[in-house]
């Protein structure tokens, strides 16, 4: 199918790689349908994270346990079982970005997550108990660990 | 025990202001209310400003600490308005490599 996008425009996407959010991202509980979108020819760590039916909501997302190697996620039983997971190798994990103007200064929510069943192409974000995790980590290390704002 | 519902007022996100109708009412340690039939919240334990609550509902309820949910929220929102070249980025976390 053939969905429209602010940033890229009308783009082709197959109906079969659409995934529902039944319960929509929390602020977005209406946007039950969202596309992964990869700009680059070869595997990236940035993705998009494109609405089918609003052309101009899109996250920025990324797989975080490449910039943050020891992060952790316990997918609650009930998470587990609304996303239908029957093995762990269908879950993808992403983390939403906040991307500001000065781009080293890009942080990662992984406090919220998101989960997908890529074999059932469910999702949904989840709020995790872990007092480790915010909603804002620094995806590049910071030179200096002393926040300057 | 019940109080008669008081109106009180609701601020949300986009700071409109609206009357909602609240359920106020007392319970004292280890009782219960019962939500829809189908939840449960008991008070385990009180301390000084604190209490300790249980809450028992089918696995389809979520429940969350309401500044988690809202710290959640305003993120996606301010994740929303990211306008960015993602080969731009993707080409600074190369030279952070």
């Amino acid at each position: 199918m053939i969905i429209n996008t602010e940033i890229f425009g009308e783009i082709q996407i197959d109906e079969e790689k659409i995934i529902t959010f039944p319960e929509g991202l929390l602020g977005f509980e209406n946007e039950k349908r969202f596309a992964i979108i990869n700009t680059e020819e070869e595997e990236s760590q940035f993705l998009w994270l494109q609405s089918v039916d609003s052309p101009e909501l899109t996250f920025v997302i990324m797989n975080p346990f490449f910039a943050f190697p020891d992060y952790e996620i316990i997918i609650p039983e009930r998470v587990q079982e609304k996303l239908k997971i029957e093995d762990e190798r269908d879950v993808a994990i992403y983390s939403i970005l906040v991307v500001p103007d000065d781009m080293e200064k890009i942080t990662a929510n992984l406090l919220g997550p998101i989960i997908i069943n890529i074999n059932k192409k469910l999702g949904k974000q989840v709020i995790l108990d872990d007092d480790r995790y915010s909603t804002k980590h620094y995806v590049f290390q910071q030179k200096s660990e002393s926040r300057s704002d | 025990m019940i109080d008669t519902p008081q109106n009180i007022m609701c601020f949300n996100k986009n700071q409109k202001v609206g009357v909602i109708n609240m359920l106020i009412l007392s319970r004292k340690q280890d009782e219960s209310i019962i939500i829809n039939g189908n939840i449960e919240v008991k008070i385990l334990e009180i301390e000084e400003g604190k209490v300790k609550l249980g809450i028992e509902a089918p696995k389809d309820i979520d429940i969350f600490r309401k500044e988690l949910y809202l710290s959640i929220q305003e993120e996606n929102i301010e994740a929303a308005k990211t306008k960015v070249d993602l080969e731009k980025i993707s080409k600074l976390f190369k030279q952070d490599k």
